[in-house]
């Protein structure tokens, strides 16, 4: 899912560029007050395991197979913003010495790997944590984690590819979304076995990256469903006004040089109610659709955990 | 991997120095030598301290780092010269319009003038850089296929020539970048490659990360394969769902080991005085082969993104 370099516009990648530096700085501010010597040499370490980590690969189907990305572990398992930071230096290295993710598309595989899928992996564990604390709905939860966070991040992807007119939204999110719907499936196991290894066995190393019991972890839970909520109806309001990416930024380049013609023209009278209705629609089914796979997930992970508390009795 | 060599030094036996030359040998050095296949090439060593310590073997963590020890004029090149270099041809490949066959050609014939120069086996380079196909392979025959109006029909796909123009575009673009930065990659060695990043503005405790994950990803990674083959010699067949949750026991157990690793390393780098920056040699050579390779690079991307 590395995107390579010439493959998305200058209108897509250098506003990615310049969004995953700007999430990135703001990470390094928000944990510089506990960074130490210490701390830094063991997000190094962390970051090279990451590394390692991705080696771990799984049979998908008809005889492909996907490897383990590791955001939401890392999440798990660092926090937020160190894990934003170790995916962050992750690519970077796999960019700059081995040429596996382009040098211009880095912002966009930053933005998927090492903001969206930490993000929501994070957040999506705190919120099923918060619900129940065992050892169950951990695990449980980290496998929600790790499972929402390879989907969200290929649909994130999907949508870059579809902004720079690569392909058109909808089939593009269906194959993908698919696609890592089923890869999804090995990362959440490996998430989950890998939390449930640590719940057993250093049980300390998890409990240093819960957050302080103030309130905040639940905060975090809501800001990250809000920003998916948002994303996807940001997402569904361009495709319902403008079906198709190239189209829609031709349309505007142009408007850009013709907006006499355009505000003189019969257009306007036409065009604005339609739109009017189809954006609303449009947000509405995409916070609809937020709402729905949150329900879900949900029942998802409470059909799991119901499922083990019976068998650990 | 430990790699068959011979030694091209003049008078000195394989794996041994001459007595007489056992003290000079135990600083910082290097001798010229050949493995089985490839180019010559040398890589500076210390020599364990001791009563014999002439004997040693010349190892490489990967074949693919062997090549970023090739002695040429290119690997000679001060990595922030080349790193920028390389950075502004893959702009320029991104930037232009989808390449005509001059393009295509001038930036094929500079890449492989620059690899020739290098002594790098050609072959193995266009074969890794090929790795990025699949995928932009994928993405790329959308286009034709969007151009079509979404129709698989055999006619209408020939005749969609501007789809079939975009997905030549984003393949010999793919294609090409990986290739520059893999050139860049072949012809620096990891630390002169990290060192320049530092001076060209990267922030230190970014470099620091990268560093350490250049360092210890072999090592995890040996880790990580004993892990999986101590399980498949135990459990050779087990069922996909047991097997993913076999991974990511093994996932953690790696965790564990790592984190204790990161104490130990941590624990390490105090008592040796680390002080918060790791230090670097700094070799500033900004001369005349610099400039005109990064000039190159400059009017190369030019030419391509603009004509």
């Amino acid at each position: 899912m590395h995107i390579p370099d010439g493959m998305l516009e200058a209108r897509t990648w250098i506003p990615a560029w310049l969004g995953s530096a700007g999430a990135l700085a703001y990470g390094v501010r928000r944990i510089r007050q506990t960074l130490t010597d210490g701390t830094i040499v063991m997000m190094a370490v962390m970051a090279a395991l990451i590394f390692a980590l991705q080696m771990l690969n799984f049979p998908v189907a008809g005889g492909t197979s996907g490897h383990f990305a590791g955001g939401a572990a890392a999440a798990i398992v660092l926090g937020l913003w160190p894990a934003a930071i170790v995916m962050a230096a992750v690519l970077t290295v796999q960019a700059l010495l081995f040429a596996d993710g382009g040098i211009t598309a880095l912002g966009a595989n930053l933005l998927t790997m090492a903001i969206v899928a930490p993000l929501v992996g994070r957040a999506l564990y705190l919120g099923i944590t918060r619900l129940r604390d065992t050892r169950g709905a951990r695990v449980a939860g980290s496998f929600a984690a790790g499972w929402t966070s390879c989907v969200a991040a290929s649909l994130v992807a999907a949508s870059l590819l579809w902004l720079s007119g690569r392909a058109p939204l909808v089939p593009a999110l269906g194959v993908m979304g698919f696609w890592h719907a089923l890869i999804g499936i090995g990362e959440g196991a490996i998430t989950a076995g890998l939390v449930g290894y640590l719940l057993a066995v250093r049980p300390d190393l998890l409990a240093s990256a819960e957050p302080a019991p103030s309130g905040r972890s639940g905060r975090l839970a809501l800001l990250g469903l809000g920003a998916i909520a948002l994303v996807a109806a940001g997402f569904s309001f361009l495709a319902s006004s403008h079906p198709d990416g190239l189209e829609y930024a031709y349309e505007r380049i142009g408007a850009a040089f013709e907006d006499v013609a355009i505000v003189n023209g019969p257009m306007p009278d036409y065009v604005v109610p339609g739109i009017a209705n189809e954006t609303l629609a449009g947000v509405l089914a995409g916070i609809v659709g937020v709402l729905v796979t949150g329900a879900l997930a949900y029942a998802l992970v409470t059909a799991i955990r119901e499922r083990r508390g019976r068998d650990a009795e | 991997m430990t790699n068959g060599h011979e030694h091209l030094g003049p008078g000195t036996a394989p794996h041994a120095h001459p007595q007489e030359g056992a003290a000079a040998a135990q600083g910082l050095h290097g001798h010229e030598h050949r493995h089985a296949e490839g180019p010559a090439h040398r890589h500076p060593h210390h020599h364990r301290v001791g009563p014999t310590p002439a004997a040693h073997e010349h190892t490489h963590a990967t074949t693919f780092e062997a090549l970023t020890y090739i002695i040429s004029p290119v690997h000679a090149l001060d990595a922030r010269a080349k790193t920028v270099a390389a950075i502004v041809l893959v702009l320029g490949i991104v930037l232009s319009p989808p390449a005509r066959g001059a393009e295509f050609a001038l930036l094929v014939a500079l890449l492989a003038a620059v690899a020739l120069i290098a002594r790098l086996p050609l072959g193995r380079l266009a074969l890794r850089s090929a790795a990025v196909l699949p995928f932009a392979a994928t993405i790329a025959l959308l286009a034709p296929l969007q151009a079509a109006g979404g129709s698989w029909n055999a006619g209408g796909l020939m005749a969609a020539t501007d789809g079939w123009v975009t997905a030549w575009g984003i393949l010999s673009k793919a294609w090409l970048s990986a290739s520059c930065m893999l050139l860049l990659a072949a012809s620096t060695r990891t630390a002169d490659l990290l060192a320049a990043l530092r001076r060209l503005g990267v922030p230190d405790v970014f470099v620091l990360l990268l560093s350490f994950i250049a360092r210890y990803v072999g090592v995890l990674g040996d880790q990580l394969r004993s892990l999986r083959t101590a399980l498949a010699s135990r459990a050779p067949r087990l069922r996909r769902r047991t097997l993913l949750h076999a991974s990511g026991s093994i996932a953690g157990n790696l965790f564990v080991r790592s984190y204790e690793r990161g104490e130990r390393i941590h624990a390490a780098m105090l008592s040796r005085g680390y002080t918060g920056a790791l230090p670097h040699a700094a070799s500033a050579r900004i001369g005349a082969a610099e400039v005109l390779s990064v000039i190159v690079a400059t009017l190369s991307a030019l030419a391509v993104a603009l004509y």
